[in-house]
């Protein structure tokens, strides 16, 4: 089971809303000064599992441990945890001095004190004086975390901090959030949707779908080596593709191409060929390659996705190549090859 | 989540609850046993037989409906048309109509009907020019509940009006729908549930007025006076109750479609609406503006010749000014103590309803125990407005004269009059502040809860701060109704606590006229100078931060 040295741990977290389950047996461990991103695609329960986790909401089943001992019970204000809300729930009636010291009322004598010393540390003491409202997005996210930090907590719990702002600050803010993170050492889990911002951030992943973890792993590891279709389609771009079982060394894909692969499957089972845009190769046409049609062309910048039509796909087929590639024309045939090294093989579904 | 503070979110519902099911549900209980209580203490129909079978208190109940049904069809096309001024048209003037158009509300519905009877009347100014015929019964009714409903039918139709989707209109138009098309294909359509719950709203309030008829009745009874002359005049409770309840009827079925109108009003609404703007039209223009100068001038017209009836000596004979109209003291009415007593009974109502309804709408829409109860609660509180005052004070009246009532204290004394005021007017500062705190983030009582902050420390240091706007409409809200409203006070006031606008009412009664209309103004007088206090104090509260908030986007 779970090592008993995880700094923070839930085990077999439940949320039921009458015959609708929320969140399925949720079980996770975070070691001490970790940056976990909780992803999945909106209503898969990750919020959810967050707030459980903050005793915001009450789990149908299951367990929140921190350091071995479970506060599946304690009110929110005693598990020792800060939190960063979606909306970052400021309040607009006070500066941003007053919204920490907010969270330090019941010592007010030293709050005003406190609360400058913990401006200055997410670099905001210039702005103590100054109302919501008047700060730009990034500032109101630094005073939530603040406000959260107020109360020296163990944890730092952010739920979709990002989401509320433009998307060309948000590259620049995920990278100062990871740095203060880093800094105050603070074990931290950000919920978010934005598979990419999970990826940049992240010490490990946890992909939620439909209540249910699917995978834990470091962004490389969600990134090479997806445990299912889902995951795959969800963390990048993805493409899933028919697939047959020849021989036990062999795999036959699109009905034409024939890949070398050592599988575990028997023989007849139904499989899903995934494999990533950026490892398809296009070239001339070789015994092992396939004809097709360059349907429509998106240019990246640093490189060019192509949707390709092949005969037998009722998909599109996504290849990224470099954007001085010479066959890239709408309507023009090309050859597409799949190297085997670089397809994952799924049971469909 | 401290014990402490568990304790009083369990009990803040409870509380809630408990206030409504003594003071609003218990006394109607009352009121309806009482209709189903023969002589002899059975239950039965007998009263309702009677009732039905006497044959002028039957016809009152043709007359009500008849003059509800006539009320409606001149005050809503009134309204629809100052309220498309106002809201659809360049009209110069639209501030200050609309001033206009909310002025009936600052004044007892009584006072329209005497402005009536001071032209129109027996020694009318302008009834010998008319051939003499006086204006008393249904004619006179019509136009005084007409100018009496108006403003309540402009709130509403202004509120249909205003919530159009400038993108329609943009599309109408790229499409070649004409003006005509356009107004019938979707304004008219934009507004209808606007325009029926407004048709209720007038419905409702005419029927449940008993001011009007009082004074300019006549020979044309209705069942609000019949309440009114059973009660004072026969001290027949029985009857009365009778008579409550048959009022009860058409109010509940006006407030249940208000509410399903507002609720699909609501609905129409999208984000992505864009605020529609009238276009430079001059024909519509002109044609709206004398429209709403007229009915402008209508409404000014009622209130200037109540006040001069109470500055001239003697109406219409000897029209050399006086203020000999103002010695309140020298008829039978309460003196200016009628004037004091009505301020503070509003400026309590104010307070206290004001502090009770924020802080239960709080309570139901943001604690986490007892969804249940708190779901009652809200259900309880959209109640009051389904009761016409009449029917509650004649309630109380039966509810806290009763002996055996442990709260029997409380009859014909300061706080009954409070908790009636409070009680009756309920409903809308209750939706106000349901809707004030609805737009405060979910998220703060969750941001305070894991700080180790209570969810009072939310409600004390963030919803009252934030909600200031909500709130001092609120309290003037009840305020104004408090100063103007007879229904719901005239059964329960104690003999040395006079009311202003029961005064206007005694006094016109007992033949005082001119010191009633100087009273009435007295009355409208205090309103506009809570409204423009009001304004100055939430002006003030708000200036700096606005001003802050300008000066950042300025910058930006």
């Amino acid at each position: 089971m779970l090592a008993p040295s995880a700094h923070l741990a839930v085990e077999g977290l439940t949320k039921r809303f009458g015959r609708h389950t929320a969140v399925d047996a949720l079980t996770l461990a975070m070691n001490q000064g970790e940056f976990v991103c909780l992803v999945g695609p909106s209503g898969c329960g990750k919020t959810t599992a967050l707030r459980m986790i903050a005793g915001l909401e009450k789990p149908s089943g299951g367990f929140v441990r921190s350091n071995g001992q479970d506060i599946t019970a304690l009110p929110p204000s005693e598990r020792g945890m800060g939190m960063v809300f979606q909306s970052y729930a400021l309040f607009p009636n006070m500066t941003a001095e007053e919204n920490v010291a907010f969270a330090l009322a019941s010592r007010a004598r030293t709050s005003r004190a406190r609360a400058a010393e913990l401006l200055e540390l997410v670099d905001l003491a210039s702005l103590a004086r100054k109302r919501p409202h008047e700060m730009s997005g990034g500032q109101q996210q630094r005073v939530a975390i603040a406000r959260a930090l107020a109360r020296a907590p163990r944890f730092l719990l952010l739920d979709e901090p990002l989401s509320a702002l433009d998307p060309q600050i948000r590259a620049r803010l995920r990278n100062e959030l990871k740095l203060l993170q880093r800094r105050l050492g603070i074990t931290t889990l950000m919920v978010t949707h934005d598979q990419a911002e999970a990826l940049a951030i992240a010490d490990r992943i946890a992909v939620m779908r439909e209540g249910r973890l699917l995978q834990v792993g470091s962004p490389k590891e969600i990134y090479t080596a997806p445990a299912d279709p889902f995951t795959g389609e969800f963390v990048g771009a993805m493409n899933l593709l028919p697939a047959i079982i020849e021989s036990p060394q062999s795999v036959q894909i699109l009905g034409r191409l024939h890949l070398p692969l050592f599988h575990g499957f028997d023989m007849g089972t139904r499989l899903v060929a995934a494999i990533r845009p950026e490892f398809i190769e296009i070239g001339a046409p070789t015994d092992n390659s396939a004809q097709a049609t360059v349907a429509a062309r998106e240019f990246q910048g640093a490189f060019v996705r192509l949707s390709l039509s092949l005969e037998g796909l009722d998909r599109l087929l996504l290849a990224d190549i470099a954007n001085v590639h010479p066959f890239a024309d709408d309507g023009s045939a090309v050859a597409v090859r799949i190297p085997p090294e670089h397809v994952r093989l799924f049971r469909a579904a | 989540m401290r014990p402490r503070a568990l304790k009083a979110e369990l009990l803040a519902p409870l509380l809630y609850c408990a206030f409504l099911a003594l003071f609003f549900a218990a006394p109607l209980s009352i009121l309806a046993i009482r209709s189903l209580t023969d002589a002899q203490g059975a239950l039965s129909l007998a009263n309702y037989r009677e009732y039905l079978q006497a044959p002028d208190l039957f016809q009152s109940l043709v007359n009500t409906v008849w003059l509800g049904v006539a009320t409606v069809c001149l005050t809503l096309p009134l309204a629809f048309l100052f309220a498309y001024g106002l809201e659809r048209t360049r009209i110069p003037g639209r501030g200050f109509f609309a001033l206009v158009g909310a002025a009936p509300l600052l004044v007892p519905s009584l006072l329209p009907a005497m402005a009536l009877v001071y032209l129109f009347g027996r020694q009318g100014l302008l009834t010998p020019h008319f051939g003499g015929g006086t204006i008393y019964g249904f004619a006179g009714l019509l136009v005084a509940e007409t100018v009496a409903t108006f403003p309540h039918a402009l709130v509403i139709l202004r509120t249909a009006l205003s919530a159009a989707d400038g993108r329609l209109y943009e599309q109408a138009h790229l499409l070649g729908a004409g003006r005509a098309r356009t107004f019938l294909a979707l304004t008219l359509p934009a507004a209808r549930h606007g325009i029926i719950s407004a048709a209720f709203v007038v419905f409702a309030l005419t029927i449940a007025d008993v001011g009007a008829p009082k004074v300019v009745g006549g020979n044309f009874d209705v069942l609000a006076l019949d309440i009114y002359k059973q009660v004072l005049g026969q001290q027949n409770f029985d009857l009365g109750s009778v008579v409550a309840m048959f009022l009860l009827v058409p109010t509940l079925i006006a407030v249940l479609f208000e509410r399903w109108a507002a609720r699909r009003q609501a609905a129409l609404k999208t984000s992505r609406a864009t605020p529609y703007a009238p276009d430079a039209n001059m024909t519509r223009d002109i044609a709206t503006f004398f429209a709403c100068a007229a009915v402008g001038i209508g409404i000014v017209g009622v209130l200037v010749i109540c006040q001069l009836a109470a500055l001239v000596r003697l109406w219409p004979y000897d029209l050399s000014l006086t203020f000999d109209h103002y010695r309140f003291g020298e008829f039978d009415g309460g003196g200016w103590d009628a004037v004091t007593d009505s301020v503070l009974l509003s400026a309590a109502t104010a307070l206290f309803g004001t502090a009770l309804v924020f802080g239960g709408a709080y309570a139901a829409e943001r604690m986490k125990p007892f969804r249940l109860l708190r779901g009652l609660y809200g259900v309880l509180a959209l109640a009051p407005a389904a009761v016409p005052g009449l029917a509650l004070g004649l309630a109380y009246a039966l509810f806290f004269n009763d002996p055996a009532n442990p709260l029997h204290f409380l009859y014909a004394t300061f706080w009954v009059l409070l908790i009636a005021n409070v009680v009756h007017y309920f409903t809308v500062p209750h939706l106000t502040s349901v809707t004030a705190v609805k737009a405060l983030d979910p998220e703060y009582e969750a941001a305070a809860a894991i700080s180790g902050r209570g969810i009072f420390s939310v409600f004390r240091a963030v919803a009252v701060p934030l909600s200031t706007g909500a709130l001092a409409e609120i309290a003037l809200y009840l305020f104004v109704n408090a100063m103007t409203t007879v229904s719901v006070v005239v059964f329960l006031y104690p003999p040395d606590f006079k009311l202003a606008a029961v005064a206007v009412l005694n006094m016109d009664d007992a033949g005082d006229a001119a010191p009633a209309a100087a009273m009435g103004m007295m009355i409208l007088y205090v309103n506009l100078a809570a409204r423009i206090g009001g304004s100055l104090v939430l002006h003030r509260l708000n200036k700096p931060r606005l001003h802050e908030a300008m000066l950042v986007e300025a910058a930006a």
